[in-house]
């Protein structure tokens, strides 16, 4: 009886090892599922909230999220006679979401290439590409425009523009024309960037 | 013996079930739930250990009657409590605010605008969610002496309208829901 007794233990504990396990594999699962529904589901939606570590560095920080589920319903907002009003509706109608970072500093050197690197090593990969003929007309702002080509559709668009002190990260998920994005510059927390094509375009 | 067994068995059942079911927290969360309204406070009244007043339904009604109608189109479901005079400078250690609340309202609740002004001791956070066809925005404001949570539901249209200048809307909707009114 006892050797049963110590059989059933021995079972009884192999049996919650692997209960064990497969909760642990379950849990990690669900975490990867969605990690990646976050990130990689949406194509041209840039991970950035390793940014948020820059809050607390900042005299001021503005952080707007507008997922496709609020973006939807924005064009109710929006006259059809208006014909600016138009025009931003039918920007809107091909978008997924518009995330906007900004972050002001008090002083010069607050923030430094390693903290954007994050982000711009998600722009080396496969279908974004940099835009070069566009700059802005603010003094001292450089502004670096990315765009993600899904065929011959735009799937995202990324403004990084830099100032001494202040940094703006703005990724728009969606069909997006860049001669438009400047319709946006002012609505729905995208900050104006003054951006706009380069006179003399210069190849990369 | 066989009642050791038993017991034994059962027990590994037990533990074995409780490891592969989500844990309480978690089965709310899946279901939607979410922190209510009354959390939301309790969390900033024990982070700030501060403490919050709500404002009476009359007086609520009050307001909505003094301001202009076309403001007031679209606005339903209002939940108010105000923090008057009291010390928002020394929050509980180690932990970031924002970052508390992200955690305690997923995934029901999504963050919109998050809004930081360390000079100035100001922050706020506007979280909303789905309510059938309305949406139900929870603002947060909060300064280094007073402090608002506001619950209120908004028709999409009036969603959409705040939506155009989303920096501006916890000021709207704040204004909008406690100016004149005194807490109970």
């Amino acid at each position: 009886m006892k050797s049963y007794l110590r059989q059933s233990i021995r079972l009884a504990c192999i049996a919650l090892i692997m209960l064990g396990a497969f909760a642990l594999a379950r849990g990690q699962a669900a975490s990867n599922q969605a990690t990646s529904g976050q990130v990689t589901g949406n194509s041209g939606r840039l991970m950035i909230d390793d940014l948020d570590r820059l809050t607390s560095k900042a005299a001021e920080s503005v952080n707007v999220s507008l997922d496709e589920r609020l973006l939807r319903i924005v064009p109710k907002a929006f006259s059809e006679k208006d014909p600016d009003e138009r025009k931003i509706k039918e920007i809107i109608a091909g978008l997924k979401g518009v995330y906007v970072r900004v972050f002001e500093f008090d002083a010069v050197g607050a923030y430094s290439d390693g903290d954007v690197n994050p982000i711009r090593q998600q722009l080396r990969a496969p279908g974004w590409s940099r835009i070069v003929e566009v700059r802005s007309r603010k003094e001292d702002q450089q502004v670096e425009v990315y765009i993600m080509n899904n065929g011959d559709k735009v799937d995202g668009l990324a403004v990084l523009a830099f100032e001494p002190k202040q940094l703006v990260i703005v990724n728009i998920v969606g069909t997006i024309d860049l001669e438009k994005l400047s319709k946006l510059e002012g609505e729905f927390g995208v900050p104006v960037l003054e951006i706009e094509r380069d006179p003399k375009p210069r190849r990369k | 013996m066989i009642k050791k067994l038993c017991a034994l068995l059962l027990v590994t059942a037990l533990v074995g079930w409780s490891l592969v079911s989500p844990p309480f927290g978690a089965r709310a969360n899946t279901k939607g739930d979410g922190l209510d309204f009354g959390g939301v406070v309790k969390l900033i009244e024990s982070h700030y250990r501060v403490k919050g007043k709500g404002l009476p339904w009359v007086a609520r009604v009050g307001i909505k009657a003094a301001q202009p109608f076309t403001r007031l189109a679209g606005y339903g479901g209002v939940k108010v409590v105000v923090f008057e005079d009291q010390d928002f400078t020394s929050p509980a250690r180690g932990v970031d605010f924002n970052e508390m609340m992200r955690g305690a309202l997923k995934p029901a609740w999504s963050a919109l605008v998050e809004v930081q002004a360390r000079a100035a001791n100001e922050q706020t956070l506007v979280y909303y969610r789905e309510a059938g066809d309305r949406f139900k925005v929870l603002v947060v404001t909060i300064g280094a002496r007073d402090g608002t949570a506001v619950q209120v539901e908004l028709s999409q249209s009036k969603m959409a309208e705040l939506m155009k200048d989303p920096n501006k809307m916890s000021k709207v909707i704040n204004e909008d829901t406690t100016s004149g009114a005194e807490p109970e």
